[in-house]
């Protein structure tokens, strides 16, 4: 689906800046970063921290916009649409699956991942129980369906998180440090369900620090100091990490 | 339906506590005002609509002389004459056990119970009178605690009778006899004979009749059958001053037939007389219920603002993951939705009976039957709006700063509110808390200004709270005061009405001979009119007593509002009442005529005017003047029937002693005391008539109190849940409940203090103008404002009670937070 964009680009970021206002003055965090990702492709993006990375998505998912530059996600511009617009179209297009904080507490596991079906107003009220079950069989968390977020391990949030940002189908996938707070076991499981998810056929940015995972993504995009110092297909060559 | 109710859901029921104080919060300002404007509405409505049952009269004229049933109704031909009613009415004594002392009663006579056209008394138990039967006001049955089948003796001549008594009536205008009124019996036609008319019910009689006796024309025992000295009037079509012109009319006319009118008084058909009683508290009590409603509403706000500051993470996922700003809105005022729903469920009823209660009450007060369960329609609308509307509108703010938060504003969790620690005013108290306070309680005050928004409402609340408690005390203090004062105007112990005028110097003589007595005086009364400028006043004369008042005399002054009170060297000089005066446009200064009757016309001049702070609202006006004036118009010396008594002590036995043996004394020398009254006596009566206000306030100043402690207990169980992560690291390194407890006690009760702080300068501002208006709207003159200075001390123990309570059940929860919980919240 979702893959006939402008030259088959899911993403296509243009010369984007971003300052922050600091004190008097501003400090400029993203200076010119340019690029642009297939359908399809599963990129890593690392750096040191502190150096924009976090920024650079939020660009992308149109949490925060761009003090200069251009950002096309899924055709749309997204630096020039309203926060409202922004909500409707990253519930159908873009799945976010942050390092903390992903479930609303008061709900089940499974109905944080009806949720996002709800505000899209996709799919008849049966086929989103249904879907929402089938994505939690996905992650393999069926059994805990009916948990809060609080009776479960912090693992098994995160693969609650990633089966919710798959909920309405986005052909986006956007992670940062999804892995960062799990043990190295379990963030392997992670990143093989996001390798299974990128081969059929969703797109995937991730970023992470775990050099071990890094190395098997097939795209890495580093960035220091703002801008894209490294932008290699390495599928698995060696890197030293951060 | 979406799960996102589901949520909205689990905000309200998982989260109980909360809940429970935002729902509290609401109900109580919901509460207040369903119960007040309930009240106020039934209670006029209920007032004015028995009042219109009964027919009032328009005109209510008492004479000087006794009218026969022809003449009065020959007045129905008068122009603007809707009907005409006859009845009589006299004062009587009477006791229930023979050796009791002599009560002061009325006796109305009514021409035909079972005709009546106008201020119909209703038969409520037994018969009607007959004969020997007579019957007893429903009120004064129950005061004086009488009962069909008891007998009440009452004096006729030198040989009293005993007569049974055999129904139960309801007369519309009698005051409640707690407030000070008579015992009020009825007889029927016949009856009346048998009464020794000694005066007649509104003192003007006494002279007349003697005279009477003395020309043979009355016997002792009888008032004449067929004759009546009270006319009830209805004229059409009906406006007080088309009343008033008929009046005239009506006095003229019964002139020329030589029947001298003594007091008319003029009635408004559709308004009950006990209005005044109400009306003003109303006004109070209506200010009040809104403060706590504000309250309420802040408290809302509170709530609201800290739901959504702890929910900005929430609010950020829902955002992420597609839900718009519309949601979040609809996700919050959801939420206040059903806070106020849950708050009128419980505060519609409980308003709604309390409402009616305090309105049977009220009106059975007055008399007036009230049993059938009503509800007020406008406290409804006000309830729904205050429970419905109010807070949705109290927490748009806060929902919507949250709702338009942007993702990446959520994320970065740059809350609502400033955090600490930034500011100079932070600053300076962290320091100030460092080197003044021990480190848990430093901890404690930099806590308290951590949250400046929340502290700045918990401190609005309390501090309304402590103003208006403050306030209400100081309020009812005044009242107390202003009475106070007023009887600090009479220099006299007990009061004595002798039925005749006797001899000055003899009276005196006789009390100043005993040795518990300091000080007798005797004052003369006489019946006068009050005439304008030697011009008749437009509507039927003022009927009056004018007392003449020995000079220096210290047993009696009135509240003077304006010019001056009576000084030796005067003359024809009167001070009369405010009311009066403002009546009939006459100014201090003004020359008016007194109308002595036989005793013909004089000019005096109003040097003052008095107001009077309580009485029934039935008595005629005094007029008072200088005693040697008073009687060179009346050609009369040394002779007078009011006595007053100063004791050489003041407490309640040792008068009510003295009272006693006056009494004896002056009987056992053939000189009747008609009525008698110690000023302990009098005492009673003002705060039985002012108890029903104070009470009002103090109840009000409960409810408010009681916001406050909700209000701060709301703001302490949001510190918890916010600090949640703080407590479990203070566990982590070892903090015991002990002290977790104590910080948030620490932190409340702190907070409780500073606002006792602010509260009480504030009070001291604003409480004079309350008690101002309170003053104006209930007696028309300001009242002696008194600060309650016991009651900044009672509000400070108050508030350190309600601060400690309020803490204890958050404070509690804080210690229920292990290191787990505190790291799993996140
Ligand atoms: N809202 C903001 N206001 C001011 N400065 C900001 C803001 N957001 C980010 N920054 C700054 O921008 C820089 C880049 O931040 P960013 O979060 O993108 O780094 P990062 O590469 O994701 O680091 P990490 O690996 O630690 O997550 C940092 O120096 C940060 O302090
Ligand atoms: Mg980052």
């Amino acid at each position: 689906m979702n893959t006939t964009y402008t030259n088959g680009h899911v993403v296509q970021v243009k010369d984007v800046v971003k300052s922050f206002p600091v004190g008097d003055g501003e400090i400029t965090v993203l200076k010119g970063i340019s690029f642009q990702v297939k359908g399809g492709e599963f990129v890593s993006i690392v750096g040191p921290s502190g150096n924009g990375k976090s920024t650079l998505l939020n660009m992308i998912t149109g949490i925060d916009r761009p003090t200069d530059g251009e950002v096309v996600v899924t055709g749309r511009e997204v630096h020039r649409m309203s926060e409202n617009q922004l909500a409707s179209w990253r519930g159908e297009n873009v799945g976010i699956i942050f390092q903390f904080f992903q479930m609303l507490p008061a709900l089940s596991l499974l109905q944080n991942i009806i949720l996002p079906m709800d505000f899209a107003n996709k799919y008849t009220p049966k086929e989103r129980r249904e879907r929402a079950m089938h994505l939690l069989e996905r992650v393999d968390l069926a059994d805990q369906a009916h948990k809060l977020p609080s009776m479960v391990s912090g693992g098994q949030q995160q693969r609650a998180a990633i089966a919710r940002a798959l909920a309405n189908d986005p052909a986006l996938l956007v992670a940062d440090e999804p892995t960062g707070n799990l043990d190295s076991r379990t963030a392997g499981d992670v990143f093989d369900l996001f390798s299974d998810l990128v081969e059929q056929g969703k797109t995937m940015l991730m970023v992470t620090h775990d050099k071990e995972l890094a190395r098997r993504v097939p795209r890495v995009l580093e960035i220091i100091d703002g801008k894209i110092t490294r932008d290699e297909y390495v599928g698995g060559a060696e890197w030293a990490g951060y | 339906m979406s799960v996102i109710w589901q949520k909205v859901w689990s905000d309200v029921w998982g989260n109980k506590v909360r809940t429970m104080l935002a729902v509290l919060s609401i109900a109580v300002g919901v509460f207040a005002v369903g119960a007040i404007f309930g009240m106020s509405d039934q209670l006029v409505v209920g007032m004015d609509t028995s009042h219109q049952a009964v027919f009032p009269s328009h005109i209510n004229t008492f004479l000087m002389d006794r009218i026969d049933r022809d003449t009065a109704l020959a007045l129905k031909k008068n122009e603007g004459v809707e009907d005409v009613e006859v009845l009589d009415q006299v004062t009587v004594r009477y006791k229930i056990n023979p050796e009791d002392e002599w009560g002061r009663g009325a006796v109305i006579l009514r021409d035909d119970y079972e005709d009546q056209i106008y201020d119909v008394v209703q038969l409520k138990e037994g018969e009607w009178p007959e004969g020997d039967g007579i019957g007893i006001e429903r009120l004064s049955a129950q005061f004086f605690d009488l009962d069909i089948g008891d007998e009440v003796i009452f004096e006729m001549d030198k040989t009293d009778r005993a007569l049974p008594i055999t129904g139960k009536v309801r007369h519309p205008f009698v005051p409640p006899p707690q407030f000070g009124g008579d015992a009020v019996f009825f007889v029927d036609a016949d009856g009346m004979e048998r009464f020794n008319v000694t005066e007649e019910g509104f003192g003007q009689l006494s002279n007349v009749d003697a005279s009477r006796l003395a020309q043979g024309q009355l016997s002792p025992f009888n008032i004449p059958q067929g004759e009546f000295g009270q006319l009830l009037v209805r004229v059409e079509p009906y406006s007080l001053e088309f009343a008033k012109e008929v009046g005239s009319e009506m006095k003229d006319q019964l002139a020329k037939e030589n029947l001298e009118v003594a007091v008319t008084f003029y009635q408004d058909p559709e308004e009950h007389w006990g209005r005044i009683f109400v009306e003003g508290l109303n006004v109070v009590l209506k200010v009040l219920a809104v403060v706590s409603l504000f309250m309420s509403l802040i408290l809302v706000l509170n709530t609201i603002t800290a739901l959504v500051t702890q929910q900005t993470d929430q609010i950020g996922i829902i955002k992420a993951i597609g839900g718009t700003t519309f949601t979040v809105i609809k996700i919050y005022l959801a939420g206040v939705l059903i806070f106020g729903l849950l708050a009128l469920f419980v505060s519609l009823p409980l308003g709604a009976f309390l409402a009616f209660g305090i309105t049977k009450w009220f009106l059975n007060l007055f008399n007036i039957d009230y049993e059938v369960f009503q509800i007020s329609n406008r406290a409804i609308v006000l309830q729904v709006f205050a429970a419905i509307a109010a807070p949705l509108i109290a927490a748009l703010w806060p929902v919507l700063a949250g709702a338009t938060i942007t993702v990446r504003e959520a994320i970065a969790s740059y809350g609502l509110g400033g955090d600490f620690g930034s500011s100079w005013l932070d600053r300076t108290v962290e320091r100030v808390g460092q080197r003044l306070l021990s480190s848990s309680y430093a901890m404690a005050l930099s806590n308290m200004f951590r949250r400046k928004g929340r502290l700045i409402l918990t401190q609005l609340v309390l501090v309304t709270a402590g103003a208006t408690f403050l306030m209400v005390m100081s309020l009812s203090s005044s009242i107390t005061h202003t009475l106070d004062n007023d009887l600090g105007r009479r220099g006299y112990d007990v009061f004595l009405n002798f039925d005749d005028q006797y001899r000055i110097d003899r009276a005196v003589q006789m009390a100043e001979a005993l040795d518990e007595v300091e000080k007798a005086e005797v004052w003369f009364s006489h019946s006068a009119t009050l005439l304008r400028e030697g011009q008749k006043l437009k509507e039927a004369g003022l009927g009056a007593d004018l007392i003449g008042i020995p000079m220096g005399s210290d047993m009696y002054q009135p509240l003077i509002v304006a010019g001056r009170w009576l000084e030796p060297g005067d003359e024809r000089v009167i001070v009369i009442g405010r009311e009066t005066a403002d009546e009939n446009n006459i100014q201090v200064g003004d020359t008016v005529t007194l109308d002595l009757a036989e005793l013909g016309d004089d000019e005096w001049q109003v040097v003052g005017l008095y107001q009077v702070i309580f009485g029934g609202g039935f008595s005629t006006d005094a007029i008072y003047a200088p005693q040697q004036a008073v009687f060179d118009a009346t050609k009369k010396n040394n002779q007078g029937s009011q006595l007053y008594v100063r004791t050489r002590f003041h407490d309640p036995d040792y008068t009510a002693a003295v009272d006693d043996q006056l009494r004896g004394e002056y009987i056992g020398r053939n000189m009747d005391v008609f009525f008698g009254q110690t000023i302990h006596e009098i005492r009673e009566q003002a705060l039985s008539q002012f108890g029903i206000t104070i009470n009002m306030l103090m109840f009000l100043a409960v409810v408010v109190a009681v916001v406050g402690g909700i209000g701060l207990m709301g703001s302490l169980s949001i510190s918890v849940v916010e600090r949640t992560r703080e407590i479990g690291v203070m566990r982590a390194i070892g903090a015991r409940s002990a002290s977790i407890m104590g910080m948030f006690v620490m932190e409340g009760v702190l907070q409780g203090v500073f606002s006792w702080l602010i509260a009480v300068p504030i009070s001291l501002i604003v409480g004079r103008a309350l008690a101002n208006a309170l003053g104006q709207t209930m007696f028309e003159a300001n009242l002696d404002y008194h600060y309650n200075f016991q009651a900044v001390i009672i509000w400070l123990v108050m508030i350190l009670i309600i601060s400690t309570l309020a803490s204890v059940l958050p404070a509690r929860s804080a210690t229920r937070i292990s290191v787990r919980d505190s790291l799993a919240y996140a």
